[in-house]
């Protein structure tokens, strides 16, 4: 701003120096006009008057050229108020260069007119015949004078050049003459009386006049003294006086002074007369000069007009440019930007009032920005929390528009990062077609514009059977979000499976407990009974009684196993973690039941790498245990069956994956989904528990198990564990 | 076009000072003698002026006609941008008196102007020099070498004010002759 303020008052300061060289230049160009008219004083220095008026034009001229310039380059970058600055400037030389140019052209016709009627034929003819007059008042004179000296020569006729001296004085005072000369056509002077005394030397005739009077003629003529008058010369022969030794005829010169009254006429005369002649001769070269002087004076007026138009445009418009940029940097978000007040009128009044409303405008955005800052911050805290919920929050709109969700949603839903946002839940579902249960009952909700609910919904995708509890709710209007709905829910797929397998824990512990006991008596009684009756009895009760007690006995057994089943499912040892080998443990497990099938071709794809995982050993056997034997339980009834075992390592999520494929019967597609709950089974003599203990162990060491049917036929069961180097870097993050 | 314009100018201003040098060089013709008495060096002749046609009509219409005659000695030893020992100006004029119809001559060495009845013989006049002192010769040294020189240049000053413009235009009234070396080398004896 002070910057700003300096500049404004640098070109305040720029009229001055222009005023001033206009003002000399128009005391000079007034100079100029008076040395045409008064020459004698300033007539000497007309030459530098006018060098002086050129080049201070050529000077005003150059900074006229660098306004207009300046104005030219703030045209082209289109600076603020260029345009009202050159409407200004046309209007302000328009204003000053017409009156001028109108004046000017009145003066140039006036003074050619002026100049003109001073001339008339009638005093010029006055003035040649006061000239005339003149003469010829001097040419009786002359003849006078000339009639005065022809006696005074006649009288030196006899009178020898040697006693002339003495005569020649005499005669000058009797004639009234200046001074009187004796001498020869030779220009050789014998004698001569002057006036002055200490006059030594005589007023010599010309070369013409002793030529004209070689030839016999007198001269008798006006001649005229520099501004002193006039005088009369007379010049004649001496008659019959011939020198003898040079053969020269002497002569007497005798010089006349005029009257004062006569000279001081004739002065008179001569110089109007010249004057008038001069003037004449120079008429046009007066109008010229004038015409120039007025000429000058115009273009002076012109530039003057011009260069002090830009200066006063530009003063006039700068509040009016200083606002334009204070709105334009108030348009851009600038609203520290505060205007220099150069004037106290109405215009340095809108500025101050610009200043104070740029300030309360700033005010009023800093705390504009300090709230979006604060509103943002909490949307971040938000948006934190809510990225590290491990339930899945969205909103939607009424008409089932997804607006926000957090990451957990998708990662729910889909096992993924998906985008859904700005999605409608029908669009959803017709791209993610196992989320038709979960879209529906939002639509349902959301359509019966319930302010709050729960449900529990049962989803088949990705992960098979998912179970989620979902709560939903109408954000209130006070909120500014009407119409809108929330919806939070959680996958207790988990938990739900936890609290199954504990239920089920639990019956075959008491399972155990309760029939396990009594088995043994039961047994033992049978074989008691078997051991002493049957050979007391013969005959057709001897065949139903060995029946019945082998049927006893090895349903006993049957049960026996089966609750030792039970207790094997509901146990939960110690895990003895260690690193495993799987591909190792796969091969050792399938060499034992190489002679069971030999109708079954199997093949092995093991990981290359040979990842080890941390896993009990006793554990792991009895999965592949129970996982093989299903297998070749399945590819009993098949020929040409095929048993694949496939290890393969993802490094990106450092997993080893174990898949186990068969191209048996599959499951049952009514129980694929319950297929790892204890006790479900299509098998004659399956307990049910095999595929719930793989899952138990699975789960024991942190892993995940799917199943599925092949399209081609036969199941597929997909097994993950984390590989040894996750966990063990696991463990160090955790410590 | 304007760079063949700039050239034209270019070229103009260039040759404009030998065209003008052309001109004046008959303005002034010299037949001047230096000779040398017991006191000064003396300068004897006469100088034979070419007015142009515009200046002989201004003279009958009355304007007086001036014309400034530098004559200036310096020692060849010296620089040519040194000052010279002598350098003097003298002023000629001519001017027309109408009642008596004489020309009066001041020319140089003449204290009063004469008066002349013809133009020719007022012209003859105005260029006489008789035994003009230039210079004592003690202000000489006899060992150095000197060259003197004569530049006549019409006086525009002499002219009326409203002449003056647009004798700075025209040609007609640029009239002076160049520096004209006389007896150069000047030896002294």
């Amino acid at each position: 701003m002070a910057a700003e303020l300096g500049k404004l008052r640098a070109r305040h300061w720029g009229v001055t120096p222009v005023l001033l060289l206009f003002f000399g230049l128009l005391v000079s160009l007034y100079l100029l006009s008076s040395a045409t008219e008064n020459s004698a004083i300033i007539g000497p220095y007309y030459s530098w008057l006018l060098l002086g008026n050129a080049l201070g034009l050529l000077l005003l001229a150059g900074i006229m050229g660098y306004q207009l310039y300046r104005l030219f380059i703030e045209y082209r970058h289109r600076r603020a108020g260029i345009r009202l600055t050159l409407r200004m400037v046309t209007m302000f030389v328009i204003l000053a260069v017409v009156p001028v140019s109108l004046v000017y052209l009145l003066s140039v016709q006036f003074l050619q007119r002026g100049i003109d009627s001073w001339f008339d034929v009638r005093i010029e003819v006055a003035l040649a015949d006061a000239l005339d007059l003149s003469r010829d008042s001097m040419t009786g004179l002359i003849r006078e004078k000339a009639r005065t000296t022809l006696k005074l020569a006649e009288s030196l006729t006899d009178t020898p050049t040697s006693l002339a001296t003495l005569d020649l004085v005499d005669m000058r005072l009797t004639s009234n003459a200046d001074e009187i000369t004796l001498l020869d056509t030779a220009g050789r002077v014998y004698a001569f009386s002057n006036i002055n005394p200490e006059v030594l030397l005589p007023n010599a005739p010309s070369e013409l006049i002793y030529s004209q009077l070689r030839q016999g003629y007198p001269y008798l003529d006006l001649e005229p003294i520099e501004n002193e008058g006039f005088f009369i010369r007379v010049v004649i022969a001496i008659p019959d006086t011939i020198n003898v030794i040079t053969g020269e005829k002497r002569l007497l010169q005798a010089l006349y002074p005029v009257s004062e009254r006569l000279n001081t006429l004739s002065q008179s005369v001569q110089s109007a007369f010249a004057a008038y002649k001069e003037l004449s001769y120079i008429r046009d070269d007066l109008k010229y000069s004038f015409i120039l002087t007025l000429s000058l004076a115009l273009v002076l007026n012109i530039l003057a007009a011009i260069v002090v138009a830009v200066i006063s445009a530009r003063r006039l418009v700068e509040p009016v440019r200083i606002l334009v940029d204070g709105t334009q940097a108030v348009a851009t978000g600038d609203y520290d930007k505060r205007l220099p007040v150069t004037t106290e009128d109405e215009l340095g009044k809108l500025v101050r009032s610009f200043n104070d409303m740029t300030q309360r405008v700033a005010e009023a955005s800093q705390q504009a920005q300090e709230s979006r800052e604060a509103a943002e911050e909490e949307h971040a805290y938000v948006q934190t929390v809510l990225s590290r919920l491990s339930s899945g929050v969205m909103t939607l709109n009424a008409g089932g528009d997804v607006i926000t969700m957090n990451p957990m949603v998708a990662r729910i839903l889909l096992d993924r990062e998906v985008d859904l946002i700005d999605k409608n839940l029908d669009h959803i579902v017709d791209e993610y077609p196992q989320l038709h249960e979960f879209c529906n009952c939002l639509n349902r909700h959301l359509k019966a514009g319930e302010t709050e609910w729960k449900e529990q919904l049962v989803l088949l995708n990705h992960a098979g059977r998912q179970v989620l509890v979902v709560n939903g709710g109408l954000l209130s209007p006070e909120q500014g979000r009407e119409g809108e709905h929330v919806v939070m829910f959680d996958d207790v797929t988990d938990f739900v499976q936890a609290q199954r397998n504990a239920a089920w824990g639990e019956m075959a512990r008491r399972l155990a407990h309760e029939i396990k006991n009594p088995l043994t008596p039961i047994q033992l009684s049978a074989e008691r009974v078997r051991h002493k009756c049957l050979q007391e009895v013969e005959g057709k009760p001897r065949e139903v009684l060995d029946k019945a007690t082998h049927t006893i006995i090895d349903q006993v057994e049957a049960m026996k196993d089966m609750v030792n089943a039970f207790t094997q499912y509901a146990r939960s040892p110690e895990l003895k973690l260690e690193a495993l080998s799987l591909n190792r443990m796969i091969e050792e497990i399938l060499e034992m039941y190489k002679g069971e099938a030999s109708g079954t071709e199997v093949t092995l794809t093991l990981d290359r790498q040979d990842m080890h995982i941390s896993a009990d050993a006793g554990r792991i056997r009895q999965l592949l245990h129970n996982l093989v034997r299903n297998a070749y339980d399945a590819l009993q009834q098949v020929e040409n069956g095929r048993l694949h075992v496939v290890t393969e390592y993802d490094p990106q999520r450092s997993l080893l994956r174990l898949v186990i494929e068969d191209n048996g019967t599959g499951f049952d597609e009514k129980i694929i989904d319950n297929v790892f709950e204890p006790y479900v089974t299509t098998k004659q003599n399956g307990t049910g528990l095999g595929l719930a203990i793989v899952r138990k162990i699975v789960e024991e060491h942190h892993g995940t198990i799917s199943v599925k049917n092949q399209p081609q036929g036969g199941a597929q069961i997909a097994i993950s564990f984390s590989c040894v180097d996750t966990l063990v870097q696991g463990k160090q993050d955790n410590g | 076009m304007s760079r063949v314009f700039a050239y034209f100018v270019f070229i103009l201003l260039m040759v404009q000072p030998f065209v003008s040098q052309a001109k004046s060089e008959v303005f002034a013709k010299y037949e001047l003698q230096l000779s040398q008495d017991e006191v000064s060096l003396l300068l004897d002749g006469d100088i034979s002026f070419n007015f142009s046609k515009a200046a002989l009509e201004a003279l009958s219409n009355g304007l007086p006609l001036g014309i400034e005659t530098e004559i200036s000695i310096r020692p060849t030893s010296k620089w040519y941008w040194q000052r010279a020992i002598s350098a003097k100006v003298h002023k000629l004029e001519i001017r027309y008196h109408a009642l008596s119809q004489h020309y009066l001559v001041r020319s140089i060495g003449k204290d009063y102007p004469e008066s002349f009845l013809t133009q020719t013989s007022a012209l003859a006049a105005l260029g006489e020099i008789e035994e003009l002192a230039l210079i004592e010769l003690s202000r000489l040294d006899p060992t150095e070498v000197y060259e003197v020189k004569i530049q006549a240049t019409f006086d525009s000053e002499s002219l009326p004010v409203p002449l003056r413009p647009l004798i700075y235009l025209s040609d007609k009234w640029r009239m002076a002759s160049d520096w004209t070396y006389l007896g150069w080398p000047l030896e002294m004896d």
